[in-house]
């Protein structure tokens, strides 16, 4: 196996341990911004659902605000973004390089994308069924979510599945900042050095990863959907 | 008892302002099934609406045995001085049941979920919420589909779902908001009847709004005829089927009759000189009259169109008839036909 690699990939194999070190970088500037995010996300996704004119809990101010400040950050290009909050990011988590200095900045970049996916989602939640729930007298938490999030759960799955895969794409350009991971790993040891195996190989668990993401997410969503199949049964 | 006072509502889109509701009252009596009748936009829809409030009338009030006065007013609701709070709104809902016209069913839950959704987080046991669940399911006859999801279902099967869980909280009034307008004849007929059951069952009052006059003829007890936001005439079915006043009221009457093409009738006997008269019959009319006139005033009656029904028990009926014989003795047998309650209109 491993003068497997050392034919194929000579230079990779001679770089292997950075190689899964950059792999393990990449995993935590995932995770750890894709958690926040799918929550902040959710957070303010349901906001601009429910407080936008004609929501269940319509709020103009703090519509706006929102509106405006994801508005603000989707427009603003994430390599510029990065660069941007450096000084925010110091001050928040103390540093602005490495995974730590990273998840600022990756955050900022995902957060309003999936916010504006969350809200297209949950705006075409049926209106009907929102009303319905509303004349059984259905709070506003009782609203969000049991027929807001509920009904929308395979959306919600396929929008995740997208942001995921959009997410590490921006791993690896944080990567380009000091952040570690696959991208600067691709970058330093490989173009950098004209290892163009190392290149290749990147460019392959990348690949890897995305379809994996994309399998699990279409997996989730068809069985979620669950419009036939019988979850449990109710015997007299 | 509900009573609806000088209930106002405009819509104010960008096209310009819409008057829904221009100063509506109503009253509606305990157990009765009551009829909203409208074309489309008419403000029938928004009328319901502001009755479990899904709309805020901008004027108005509401009251509601067992849940006192609300009263709306520059958008706002309130109830005996103060803001009515959202809690009590929501309970206030919840002894209203309604159900609409594309069901609104939750596709993600089966049918037994849908029905038990607003007894769920009610602190209710499971063994509470499973028995109410199938005493609904047994009463619109679908105990068997509960764990089915509602993508399986008809559409007049989704509407009993839509039903029970209308009806899970108990609720002493059922909000219908053109709920057979999506469906079949076969459907809406069973539906419609499945309503009168319920009606009859659980003294539920039932308001239903529709646009199709054959739904008010079946279910309802007394109906109000809507257009352009006002209440234009209301009374009993049967008094509004035999004697519309409005003209829109009189299009919804013969959307259902078979009296529909009287026009073209009347224009053929004026060219050939014909005596053509419309016979409107009610539920004080039992004798044999045609044959009785026809005996006894030597003329012959040709009976050119004809409806006969049954509203609420009471027949009810007019025919269109061409006359032939002697001036005078027509005129007599007219006479006689007024005698005994029959209204005569002379066509032609």
């Amino acid at each position: 196996m491993n003068s497997f690699f050392k034919a194929v990939a000579p230079n990779l194999y001679a770089y292997r341990e950075r190689f899964f070190m950059s792999c393990g970088q990449t995993a935590m500037l995932f995770l750890i911004p894709g958690v926040i995010s799918f929550v902040l996300g959710m957070i303010f996704g349901i906001i601009l659902t429910v407080t936008r004119e004609g929501g269940i809990k319509q709020n103009r101010i703090l519509f706006n605000i929102v509106n405006v400040v994801i508005n603000v950050f989707r427009s603003i290009p994430f390599v510029i973004l990065l660069i941007f909050l450096i000084p925010f990011t110091r001050f928040l988590v103390g540093t602005s390089i490495g995974v730590r200095g990273a998840v600022v900045p990756l955050v900022f970049g995902c957060v309003p994308f999936f916010t504006r996916q969350v809200e297209t989602v949950l705006v075409n939640v049926d209106p009907g069924k929102i009303e319905a729930a509303r004349s059984m007298g259905s709070s506003v938490m009782g609203i969000i979510f049991r027929v807001y999030l509920h009904e929308a759960v395979p959306e919600l799955i396929r929008v995740t599945t997208i942001t995921a895969i959009s997410l590490i794409g921006l791993t690896t350009m944080a990567g380009a900042v000091g952040a570690g991971g696959i991208g600067s790993f691709a970058i330093n040891y490989g173009q950098g050095q004209h290892h163009q195996d190392i290149v290749n190989v990147c460019v392959i668990v990348l690949l890897v990863v995305v379809c994996l993401i994309q399998a699990l997410g279409n997996f989730l969503a068809r069985k979620t959907t669950n419009r036939t199949i019988i979850l449990r049964t109710h015997s007299r | 008892m509900i009573r609806i006072e000088n209930y106002n509502k405009t819509f104010h889109l960008k096209s310009g302002d819409v008057v829904a509701l221009d100063d509506v009252s109503l009253t509606i009596k305990d157990g009765e099934k009551y009829g909203v009748i409208g074309y489309s936009g008419a403000g029938k829809s928004t009328l319901v609406r502001c009755i479990n409030f899904l709309e805020t009338p901008d004027s108005g009030s509401l009251t509601m045995d067992g849940f006192g006065t609300i009263t709306a007013n520059d958008g706002k609701l309130y109830k005996d001085g103060r803001l009515l709070s959202e809690k009590s709104l929501n309970q206030m809902r919840r002894s209203v049941g309604m159900i609409f016209q594309h069901f609104n069913l939750f596709d993600r839950s089966t049918v037994f979920d849908n029905v038990a959704y607003t007894l769920k987080y009610n602190g209710k046991s499971k063994e509470e919420i499973y028995r109410r669940v199938f005493e609904l399911l047994d009463l619109v006859g679908l105990a068997d589909k509960a764990d089915v999801f509602p993508s399986q279902l008809s559409g007049g099967q989704k509407q009993r779902v839509a039903i029970a869980r209308a009806l899970a909280n108990n609720p002493k009034l059922l909000l219908s908001d053109e709920a057979t307008s999506a469906l079949d004849p076969d459907a809406t007929e069973s539906i419609l009847r499945l309503l009168n059951d319920l009606n009859r069952k659980l003294g539920l009052t039932i308001v239903i709004i529709t646009h199709e006059m054959s739904v008010i003829k079946t279910v309802c007890d007394r109906v109000a005829v809507m257009e352009k936001g006002k209440v234009v005439e209301e009374g009993t079915v049967y008094d509004v089927f035999s004697l519309p006043i409005m003209p829109i009221t009189e299009k919804f009457v013969n959307s259902t009759s078979s009296l529909a093409k009287v026009d073209e009738l009347v224009r053929s006997s004026q060219e050939a000189g014909e005596h053509l008269y419309k016979l409107v019959f009610d539920k004080n009319v039992d004798k044999p009259l045609i044959s009785y006139m026809s005996r006894n005033f030597f003329i012959d009656f040709n009976i050119m169109l004809a409806n006969l029904e049954t509203i609420g028990g009471n027949g009810l009926g007019a025919m269109v008839v061409r006359i032939d014989g002697d001036q005078d003795n027509i005129d007599k047998a007219m006479d006689y036909l007024k005698e005994n309650n029959v209204r005569v209109e002379v066509l032609a």
